[in-house]
């Protein structure tokens, strides 16, 4: 994944923040892109294909990741190889214990996966698989930035969110109480408008930034 | 070039009127004294400027400075350079007996808080 640094925004920032310093520029930066991330889900990866393995149900997937740090698991399919063609099944995602419980098993493939709680980067598998598949495991995740930061913001952000995390940064430097760049209203503007391109971002990420109204297509017969 | 410490007492010399180098009337030690007061006041109302330029580390430690010290760097951001001179040249002012001008030892301070807080200058 390319990566631009983040002094693209510092420098524009801080004509726009009297007063304000390069570092604390940089500060709000790194709070403002990691909510982006965090509510918008806009930085996705398809990881690398994943061996399924006979027994183990969990799989940790931090490791597949370097330069970012995986927030959520958005969706997981079992791959199948039949011939040539593979075949992909979305793996229902599981939210509550209670459900977990009552898909124990070991028999068969997969039917659904969850996350740890305390890790949100491990994914695990139910029912327990049975039988190694190769390759098995397509995954889908959100990304953030990592810890320690290193002022990298992925490339793709830079043409399509950059207002939006302009925006962001200028009402997190706005709102704060008695600085010479503080500006209330200024605030609940930039704001305003970076919830807006959370939303957006969110939204065009869901769409694979294609046009599609939605993923639904009319059967032949009703064409 | 960077401002040194020493440059903030040359200018705090310059708006006292303090600039005879063969008898100054205030020793370097006490102005950087005040040049340190306010670093700390600056920490207190803007902790902003404090922040370290990496991104591992939160918080750069309020220096305290010595004679010794006095060709070191600037601790601040340039554009608040001003604001320390004036606040070390309000001291020098408020303590002055002889040549006191009370009026300006406060008009230099409420300027260090402006500078601070505000557009002021």
């Amino acid at each position: 994944m390319a990566m631009v640094s983040s002094d693209i925004w510092a420098d524009e920032l801080t004509v726009a923040l009297p007063g304000a310093t390069k570092p604390a520029i940089q500060q709000a930066f790194r709070a403002t892109f990691r909510e982006f991330c965090t509510q918008s889900g806009a930085w996705v990866r398809e990881l690398p294909l994943i061996d399924i393995v006979a027994g183990q149900d969990t799989y940790p997937l931090d490791s597949k990741v370097s330069d970012a740090s995986i927030l959520y698991i958005l969706v997981a399919y079992l791959r199948t190889v039949s011939g040539e063609d593979d075949h992909y099944r979305a793996l229902k995602a599981l939210q509550t214990p209670f459900h977990r419980t009552r898909q124990k098993g070991t028999s068969g493939y997969p039917r659904a996966f969850y996350s740890v709680t305390e890790a949100p980067a491990t994914l695990v598998l139910t029912p327990v698989p049975a039988e190694n598949i190769e390759d098995g495991l397509q995954v889908y995740v959100a990304l953030g930035p990592k810890f320690p930061y290193e002022d990298e913001v992925p490339e793709f952000l830079r043409s399509h969110a950059y207002d939006v995390l302009l925006d962001g940064t200028l009402g997190r430097m706005m709102g704060q109480q008695d600085k010479p760049y503080t500006n209330t209203i200024g605030a609940q503007y930039y704001l305003r408008r970076f919830r807006g391109g959370i939303a957006q971002q969110r939204d065009m990420a869901r769409r694979q930034y294609t046009s599609a109204e939605s993923s639904f297509i009319f059967p032949p017969w009703a064409r | 070039m960077a401002w040194t410490i020493n440059d903030a007492v040359y200018q705090v010399r310059q708006i006292v009127q303090d600039t005879r180098s063969t008898s100054y009337r205030h020793p370097t030690e006490k102005i950087i004294g005040y040049i340190n007061n306010a670093i700390n006041d600056a920490r207190r109302l803007r902790p902003d400027l404090f922040v370290g330029s990496g991104t591992a580390s939160t918080w750069d430690p309020v220096p305290i400075y010595s004679i010794a010290d006095i060709n070191l760097e600037f601790p601040i951001d340039p554009q608040y350079f001003t604001a320390v001179v004036n606040y070390a040249a309000g001291w020098l002012g408020l303590e002055d007996d002889e040549f006191a001008n009370n009026g300006r030892a406060v008009t230099l301070f409420q300027r260090f808080a402006a500078q601070l807080v505000s557009k002021g200058v």
